[in-house]
């Protein structure tokens, strides 16, 4: 047991890698929030008058909604007039090439060890880098819009095919579908835009890298994905940020559009700042994703690996709303310290023969909780709905929660549904069993967790791949393997 | 919002020593108020609104038809303790006692009131006017069932009971109860039961829990459990049937090496609501607690799972495993089930299965293709995944009793 307690003090010592900042001279928006500083965003971005209103509409609607406190996590109020909604690197202009990027901003990727460079030349991977809510570097672009697929920061997009934004921004998440949501689309700085044309196969992986870098600054992400009939793409997110001591929250949307016949594959690895080993600090990380599979046979998975953040509330959801539709959602959470992390989907069956299937999977150390919370809906006219979801926990340290949470709600006789969760401690037997072949028990643990997060880490993309499993292998380190 | 529906509930009888109770969770429930949608616990089970809606008279019925009561008392040989909307019957019931079982009538006092305790719990106390206790004393084994029916009588008006109901077993000691409820008459009503049980070290208790009333009752049971160490609780939950049924199972493992076995089978129709929350509360370590709840919803019914798992951060090596099943016979039949763990310890092995389907094609179509038609097939079918949980029951004539409820409900 002491062997035990010595891995598990060395992980718990462990300091964010990540943790350092850049000084961007950032154009910041006066603290607090009211309808000026809206009009100041919405000014500052030259937006039409019709998204300065749909703001308005969203904020008005969030004045009147309270914080949400369902959810297993316990935090300080955010105080949300002390907050700079929005900040910018001064030096905006067109950039064509990586040469024309912020020296100083380079650095900071490099440190990150994404080199855009070298992933736009040896990865084939468009990255679409956010720092402070504005995007300030664009690949590929020109590669994909031979295709006619636009990938393209959202205020660009506001700009260029505001026909597009207008029709689907808040089709899937409307303004006031929660609090955090209302808050986002009020204040919203930026974000991607991805529209896949009718039957264009996406060549490439898309990719965005988050960061927050100005103290103070809430990061208000908005994403938005179209996938016109029969077309597919498949899209990744990562997050690194910076060593904080204050909290910082993170409030993003992410509306995904699938049409029929189209397949749209999201994937996130997100390691932001969890605060330090007393649980002083990180991010809080309060998101909304939803996407809406609206033609027959359409198909979208969320996959995604949680290390970091604080506080994590967070439920990419699928509408599975026509017939024969698909949804998936495969997760790693990994909580240490005191991180706390409630998180999970929902899957919303409208559609005749719509499937549905969830891999969750929670290692929770430390003085961490680690919450699954799901939903699976069968509506009425929903005839042979299949649903399938396996939610497993592993514990490590006698400090640590691990809680589960699914509600099954069924109005359909045809439909099967099945949920089945564990929870447990690495078994002493299969330690010991790799002891015996001369593994260590260091090695062995790890080999046991790659073993068990391995059913969603297979669902990334290569790229992502790699850097999840990194990720794990960090965050592991020291406390099992 | 039901504040004038809980004035009318709460009603005071007169004397009886109780007051001190009553009182305590009166002001208690007062503050809380009833239930609503907006509680997370009755999310699915909105019983306020029925309960304001359908109810005029909370007196109750003072005259009960007891003739009348008479025949629809089962012919069970196993001791009977007959109440009448809250009040035992001396007539109807018989009580010969056998030696290891000691009858007395409740004692309580104002300490015993838990402010957080279940709402409807709360309710119970406030109208407390008397209650019983059995103790099952240290040592002795009694083999025959002790049965103990609650029969509420709305055949001239509304009627309402709170029944309270004490179980002790001794250490050692070796029992089975079991609690019928039955309903008589047209008028809506509405049984609001408790039942304490304590088990001591190295005892053991079954505890049959049968329900079976009409499309006009509404029932909250809130029964809860202290097991001691080394000791066994076995509980079964049988419902066929009522127009509203939430029962509140709550066992507490409290001192190591303690099991408990939970079995449920809830089978609705037409407009029928089951609920069942069982709470299995991991205190200590070396524990085992094990659960399976099996439901079947025909018309346009609902049925309620939630099962919550707490293992405490001081119950390592606990085993914990939950399991429910549900069969959905009609289009318009709906289930919610949410089984929930939540664990603070690390050296434990938990875990919870749910499924929802219809009944198997493939069977119905082996069976059809030897003969049998659609609907033997289909009660074939249905009284195989029943029995599962009434097998559990291992008093012959209990058993029979209750498996003939379920030919009813399933002919019916």
């Amino acid at each position: 047991m002491s062997k035990d307690a010595e891995i598990l003090d060395e992980f718990t010592s462990k300091e964010y890698e990540h943790g350092w900042t850049v000084d961007l001279e950032a154009d910041e928006a006066p603290k607090g929030l009211n309808e000026d500083i809206i009009r100041f965003i919405s000014a500052k971005k030259e937006e039409p008058e019709w998204l300065l209103e749909w703001r308005l509409k969203a904020f008005r609607q969030w004045q009147k909604m309270e914080e949400p406190k369902w959810a297993a996590v316990k935090y300080p109020k955010v105080n949300f007039q002390d907050i700079i909604y929005y900040s910018a690197p001064k030096k905006q202009k067109k950039l064509n090439s990586l040469d024309e990027v912020d020296p100083e901003l380079r650095e900071t990727f490099k440190k990150l060890g994404i080199s855009l460079e070298e992933q736009k030349r040896l990865t084939g991977v468009a990255v679409d880098a956010v720092i402070d809510s504005v995007s300030v570097a664009t690949t590929f672009k020109e590669t994909l819009a031979e295709l006619g697929i636009i990938f393209c920061s959202f205020s660009e997009a506001v700009q260029d095919h505001p026909n597009l934004v207008k029709k689907y921004l808040g089709s899937v998440v409307p303004q006031g579908d929660n609090f955090y949501a209302a808050l986002n689309s009020a204040v919203f700085s930026d974000g991607s835009f991805c529209y896949i044309p009718k039957g264009v196969h996406c060549p490439m992986e898309l990719s965005t890298y988050f960061r927050i870098n100005a103290a103070n600054t809430g990061q208000f992400e908005r994403t938005l994905i179209v996938a016109e009939e029969g077309s597919y793409v498949s899209y990744l997110e990562g997050c690194t940020a910076p060593q904080r001591d204050e909290n910082q929250l993170h409030a993003a949307v992410v509306e995904i559009y699938v049409h029929a016949d189209a397949e749209v594959k999201y994937s996130t690895v997100q390691n932001w700042y969890p605060g330090d080993k007393d649980g002083k600090g990180g991010i809080y990380n309060f998101v909304t994703k939803r996407g809406i599979c609206a033609g027959d046979h359409a198909k979208l998975s969320w996959t995604q690996v949680e290390t970091g953040s604080a506080v994590t509330w967070k439920y990419p959801s699928c509408i599975l709303k026509g017939d024969y539709s698909v949804g998936e959602f495969y997760s790693v959470a990994v909580t240490n310290n005191h991180q706390q992390a409630d998180t999970g989907t929902k899957m919303i069956h409208l559609g005749k023969g719509s499937k549905s299937r969830i891999v969750s999977k929670g290692i929770s150390a430390g003085f961490s909780q680690n919450s699954y919370r799901g939903l699976v809906q069968v509506h009425k006219r929903a005839e042979d709905v299949r649903n399938f979801s396996q939610c497993d926990s592993l514990l490590l340290g006698d400090k640590c929660g691990a809680h589960t949470f699914p509600y099954i709600e069924v109005d359909n006789s045809s439909a099967q549904v099945e949920h089945e969760a564990t929870t447990s401690k690495i078994g002493e037997d299969q330690i010991f069993y790799c002891n015996q072949r001369g593994i260590d028990t260091e090695a062995a643990v790890a080999l046991i967790v790659n073993g068990y997060a391995k059913e969603v880490l297979n669902k990334l993309p290569m790229e992502f791949a790699v850097e999840a499993q990194k990720l794990l292998a960090l965050t592991l380190e020291g406390s099992v393997g | 919002m039901a504040n004038s529906v809980l004035e009318r509930l709460l009603q005071k009888p007169e004397g009886n020593g109780f007051d001190a109770v009553r009182e305590k969770a009166t002001s208690l429930i007062k503050e809380k108020g009833l239930p609503g949608k907006k509680n997370e616990e009755y999310k699915y089970t909105n019983l306020s609104r029925l309960l304001e809606k359908n109810f005029t008279d909370f007196e109750g019925n003072k005259e009960a038809n007891l003739e009348l009561l008479k025949s629809k008392i089962p012919t069970l040989s196993t001791i009977q303790l007959v109440y009448v909307n809250g009040n035992l019957s001396e007539e109807l019931s018989s009580y010969t006692l056998p030696k290891g079982i000691e009858l007395e009538a409740l004692a309580a006092n104002a300490d015993s009131v838990d402010e957080n305790a279940d709402e409807f719990a709360l309710l119970n106390a406030s109208n407390l006017k008397n209650g019983t206790s059995i103790t099952f004393t240290k040592g002795f084994l009694v083999e025959t069932p002790i049965v103990i029916l609650h029969i509420t009588d709305s055949s001239k008006n509304q009627a309402a009971s709170h029944p309270r109901l004490a179980i002790k077993a001794e250490e050692n000691a070796q029992a089975t109860i079991v609690e019928l409820f039955l309903g008589n008459g047209d008028a809506t009503s509405f049984t609001n039961a408790v039942t304490e049980i304590q088990c001591k070290g190295h005892s053991l208790l079954t505890y049959i829990k049968v329900g079976n009333e009409n499309d006009n009752q509404l029932h909250v049971g809130n029964t809860k459990v202290d097991v001691a160490g080394n000791a066994v609780f076995n509980a079964i939950t049988a419902n066929f049937g009522g127009q509203m049924v939430r029962n509140n199972l709550r066992i507490a493992l409290h001192e190591s090496y303690s099991e408990a076995h939970l079995f449920g089978l809830y089978m609705s129709d037409e407009k029928e609501h089951i609920d069942n929350h069982t709470v299995v509360d991991h205190q200590m370590p070396n524990c085992d607690s094990n659960e399976l709840y099996k439901g079947i919803m025909n018309g346009s019914s609902t049925g309620v799972f939630n099962g919550k798992i707490y293992v405490q951060q001081d119950a390592q090596k606990t085993n914990a495993f939950q399991s429910n099943k549900n069969i959905l016979l009609s289009d318009n039949a709906a289930i919610n089930t949410k089984p929930q763990l939540e664990i603070w310890a690390d050296d434990v092995k938990c875990s919870h299965g749910c499924t929802t389907g219809k009944l198997d094609k493939e069977q119905l179509f082996y069976l059809k293709s030897r003969g049998i038609d659609e609907q033997s097939a289909k009660t074939l079918l249905i009284t195989a995944f029943a029995n599962e949980i009434l097998e559990q029951i291992k008093s012959k004539e209990v058993r029979a009793y209750v498996q003939n409820l379920l030919h009813n409900k399933i002919g019916g």
